[in-house]
C-alpha cells in the first residue's frame, strides 16, 4: 500500500523534507511505521522517536489527515491504504 | 518563615508614601504566589465597581515561590488589577530578572495604590522606597526605559518592569514589560499609565532562605537535567511558533479574523521558515534550562532590521489572522507591539477586525488618512504595510488608531451606535479580551473552557485545547465528560500559574504532563523550600484556589452567567474548509457545557459560588462578601 507522510517542526529539520510518499507492506501498524522510519532517518530518534523505536517521544505524535490524533494505545491499529499521515508535535502555549 | 520574606509591600502614588503589610504563613498557604496571590491583593485592596483607570484601582504584584532558588523556571511573578478591558480580573505573568530582584529585596507581593499627578518612577532599593521623576523617559519604548534606568541608576543589577507609549497614552491593551518579556495580556499597561507610574525598579541584595537546601538542590539539578532533553527540544529550536503548522493541518488555524482555519500561506509564516530564514539567537529567562524565545529579524525590505522574539500567539494575530504571508512584516508588527508595550494578540486581532470592517465596505479608504499617509489607505487582508501601520496608529493613538486601541468590544460597539452595523458579530472576544490562535469551532473542550475562565478570551488560563488535541476527547463534539476536564485542565494550568512555574516543564518531572506525573514532585519542592508537607491533594487545592478567587473577584464586580459567552462568528458562521469544516459551537451545546462546568466545580446553575465552599477553601471573609 501507498501512503504520504508529512513532516512538521523537528521531523521536518531531521528529514530536510517537508513531504513524500512510502510504499509499505499492507496492514503495517503506526508502530510499525515509527520503526520504518527510525531506520530510514536515524537523526529522528532521540528527540521524535523514543530509543527502541516503538513510540514517538512526547510531545510528538501522529495524526491522520488532519482529524485522527494516534494516541499511544492506538498504535498498533493498521494504517489504511492512501491515508495522509502527519509527523507533528502537540500544539502548546505561546 | 522559610522561602517568603512574609512582607508586602505597599506604595501610594497619590501621597507618595510606603507602608509595609505583614502576613502570616497560614495565608501564604492558600494563595502561594503568582496570578493566585496577586489577585488575592487585588480582592483586598480595590475599591469594589471601580473604573479600572481611576485611582481606586491598585497594581496588585506578586512574587513567585521559587523565584530566586536554584528551582528551574521558577523566575516568575503575577500582575493582577482590574482590567480596563474586560471589567474583570486582569492576570498577568512574566518572567526572568525582574522577579528575582524582587525576592533579593524581600518583598513577596508589592501593591501599588493611587495616582501620581506627574509621571514617576518608584525605585524599590531593598527596603527603601523612592519616587523618581520620570518626564524624560516619556515616549522611550519599554526596552529603551529598561536601559535608561539602569544607566540613570548606575547598576546594570537593577531590574525594571516598565510601560512603553502604548501605555502611557492608555492604550487598553497596553502591557507591562520585564527583561524582555511581558506581563501580556489584559491592559496593565494602561492602569499604570493611568497612575502615570512608568515603571518600578527593584535591586534586591539579599539571599532565599529555604528549609531543605539540599533536597532542593538535588530535586531541581535532576528536573534541569530531564529540561534539557527531547520533552522541551521543540521549544529550543523553533519554539511556539512551530504551532502554525500544526494548526493549520488541523484546521484550526485563525485565519483572516477567524473567517477560516486553513491559511494558504502558513508556510511563509511557520515557525520552520522563520527558523530556517531569520533566526538570530535564542534567549532563557532567568532561572530556566530551557530557553524557548526565538529572536528573530527582519534582514531586507521595507522591514529591514526589526527584531524580537517571535510567539505563536503574537505570530497568529499579525500574520495568519490578518491574511499577512510577508514574515518580515510580522517580525516588524511584533517588534513595534513589544517596543511600544501592546498585547500583540490584542492588536492583531483588533487589526483583523478592522481589516473586515473595511473589506465589508463599513470602514472607507478615508477613515485611514495618517501622517504617514494623509489621504488614507486600504487595510484588506494580506496587506502587511497596513498591517505595520495600523499598529503604529494603534501604539500612538493616532487617527482610527486612537478608537482601536479600545480593542475589538469597545470599538466595535462604538462602530456600530454611529453607523448602524453589527460589526459586533466579527470582535473576536471573550469578555472584551480577544481571543487566542485556536479556533473553537473544532475544539469543543476548549470552547467550553475559553467561555468560562476568568479573564476572558485566553488559552494559557485554560488548557482544555490540550484534551481536545490529543484525542483524549471527541473535538467535533460534546459529551457529559466536558464539565470536569474544562474545570481540570483550567486548576491544572492555575497550578503552573499560581507557583509560579513556567508550563513547558510539565513533563519534565517524570516524563509525564498530568497530575499523577508532576503533583507529587511539585510537592516535594514545595516543601524542600517552605518545610511545610503538602501532599498531593494540596497542589489540586492550589489551582481550586487560584480559579476560585478569581472568580469570586468577577462577581464582586457583578459577572453574571451571560458573561461566560463566545464570539457571534463560533456559534454561528460553520469553517468552510479543511479538517474542521462544517463545525460551530452552537448555544445548546455552550450551555449545556456551563452546567456541566458549574456542576463540577459545586457552584450553582447561575455559577455563583456557594458560601460552604469558600469557606472549605479556606476563604470565609470572600464567602462572607459574595457565597451564596
Amino acid at each position: 500500500m501507498r501512503i504520504r507522510i508529512e513532516y512538521l517542526g523537528l521531523s521536518r529539520l531531521v528529514t530536510q523534507k517537508k513531504v513524500e510518499e512510502l510504499e509499505l507492506p499492507s496492514g503495517t501498524t503506526f508502530r510499525g511505521l515509527i520503526g520504518l522510519l527510525s531506520q530510514k532517518y536515524p537523526g529522528l530518534v532521540g528527540y521524535v522517536i523514543q530509543p527502541g523505536a516503538q513510540e514517538l517521544q512526547a510531545p510528538n505524535i501522529l495524526n491522520v489527515g488532519g482529524k485522527k490524533m494516534v494516541r499511544g494505545d492506538q498504535l498498533d491499529e493498521p494504517i489504511a491504504d492512501g491515508d495522509n499521515v502527519i509527523l507533528m508535535s502537540m500544539s502548546a502555549g505561546g | 518563615m522559610y522561602g517568603y520574606s512574609g512582607k508586602i509591600l505597599h506604595i501610594d502614588l497619590t501621597n507618595r508614601k510606603s507602608w509595609v503589610e505583614l502576613k502570616n504563613e497560614e495565608w501564604y498557604k492558600i494563595y502561594i504566589g503568582g496570578v493566585a496571590m496577586a489577585t488575592r491583593l487585588c480582592w483586598e485592596n480595590i475599591k469594589p465597581g471601580c473604573d479600572p483607570l481611576s485611582p481606586d484601582n491598585p497594581i496588585c504584584i506578586a512574587g513567585g515561590l521559587f523565584a530566586g532558588t536554584v528551582v528551574p523556571v521558577g523566575g516568575k511573578y503575577g500582575l493582577a488589577s482590574k482590567s480596563p478591558l474586560t471589567g474583570f480580573i486582569g492576570d498577568s505573568l512574566s518572567g526572568s530578572w525582574f522577579p528575582v530582584a524582587l525576592k533579593r529585596a524581600q518583598w513577596d507581593g508589592i501593591v501599588v495604590h493611587g495616582s501620581s499627578p506627574d509621571w514617576v518612577y518608584v525605585f524599590v532599593d531593598d527596603d527603601r522606597v523612592e519616587f523618581r521623576d520620570a518626564s524624560r523617559l516619556l515616549g522611550l519604548g519599554t526596552f529603551e526605559t529598561e536601559e535608561a534606568i539602569r544607566e540613570e541608576l548606575g547598576d546594570d543589577q537593577v531590574r525594571s518592569a516598565t510601560i512603553g507609549p502604548a501605555g502611557e497614552k492608555l492604550v487598553l491593551f497596553a502591557n507591562v514589560t520585564n527583561d524582555g518579556r511581558q506581563a501580556g495580556r489584559t491592559g496593565h499597561g494602561a492602569v499604570w499609565g493611568s497612575k502615570k507610574l512608568k515603571a518600578l525598579s527593584v535591586r534586591g541584595t539579599h539571599g532565599v532562605r529555604v528549609a531543605d537546601p539540599k533536597t532542593l538542590i538535588k530535586l531541581s539539578f535532576d528536573i534541569t537535567e530531564t529540561a534539557q532533553g527531547p520533552f522541551t527540544q521543540k521549544y529550543r529550536i523553533l519554539g511556539t511558533s512551530s504551532n502554525v503548522l500544526n494548526l493549520n493541518r488541523l484546521g484550526l488555524l485563525p485565519t483572516r479574523n477567524y473567517q477560516q482555519g486553513v491559511f494558504e500561506h502558513a508556510e511563509l509564516v511557520s515557525g520552520e521558515y522563520l527558523y530556517e530564514n531569520y533566526r538570530v539567537k535564542t534567549i532563557a529567562c532567568a532561572q530556566c534550562p530551557i530557553a524557548c524565545e526565538q529572536m528573530r529579524r527582519a534582514k531586507d525590505g521595507p522591514y529591514a532590521g526589526a527584531m524580537t522574539g517571535i510567539e505563536y500567539e503574537c505570530l497568529f494575530a499579525v500574520g495568519p489572522n490578518c491574511g499577512i504571508s510577508d514574515a518580515q512584516a510580522a517580525i516588524k508588527m511584533i517588534d513595534i507591539c513589544d517596543e511600544g508595550g501592546m498585547d500583540a494578540m490584542s492588536t492583531g486581532v483588533t487589526i483583523s477586525w478592522t481589516m473586515e470592517t473595511f473589506e465589508k465596505g463599513i470602514f472607507k479608504k478615508q477613515d485611514f488618512k495618517c501622517r504617514k499617509y494623509p489621504e488614507g489607505f486600504e487595510p484588506y487582508f494580506g496587506n502587511a504595510e497596513a498591517g505595520v501601520t495600523l499598529a503604529e496608529m494603534i501604539r500612538d493613538r493616532e487617527g482610527i488608531g486612537d478608537l482601536l486601541a479600545l480593542g475589538t468590544r469597545k470599538a466595535s460597539a462604538q462602530v456600530d451606535a454611529e453607523r448602524g452595523t453589527e460589526t459586533w458579530k466579527w470582535a473576536m472576544q471573550i469578555k472584551g479580551l480577544e481571543n487566542p490562535g485556536y479556533d473553537a469551532r473544532g475544539l469543543k473542550t476548549f470552547a467550553l473552557g475559553a467561555s468560562v475562565v476568568a479573564r476572558g478570551g485566553c488559552h494559557n488560563r485554560s488548557a482544555a485545547y490540550d484534551i481536545d488535541i490529543q484525542g483524549e476527547a471527541d473535538r467535533f463534539t460534546v459529551d457529559e465528560t466536558r464539565g470536569w476536564r474544562a474545570k481540570e485542565s483550567e486548576e491544572y494550568a492555575a497550578v503552573y500559574d499560581t507557583l509560579p512555574l513556567c508550563k513547558f516543564i510539565r513533563r519534565c518531572f517524570t516524563g509525564k504532563a498530568d497530575r499523577a506525573g508532576a503533583w507529587p514532585a511539585i510537592a516535594q519542592l514545595i516543601n524542600a523550600t517552605t518545610g511545610w508537607n503538602f501532599q498531593y491533594e494540596d497542589i489540586d487545592l492550589i489551582g481550586e484556589r487560584a480559579c476560585t478567587i478569581k472568580k469570586a473577584f468577577n462577581i464582586r464586580e457583578g459577572w453574571t452567567r451571560k458573561d461566560d459567552h463566545l464570539p457571534w462568528r463560533w456559534m454561528h458562521e460553520p469553517m468552510k474548509e479543511g479538517p474542521s469544516a462544517g463545525y460551530v459551537v452552537t448555544e445548546e451545546e455552550l450551555e449545556y457545557m456551563k452546567d456541566l462546568y458549574y456542576e463540577a466545580r459545586g457552584w450553582t446553575k447561575e455559577g455563583l459560588i456557594p458560601k460552604d465552599k469558600l469557606i472549605a477553601l479556606g476563604m470565609p471573609d470572600v464567602a462572607e462578601e459574595i457565597g451564596v
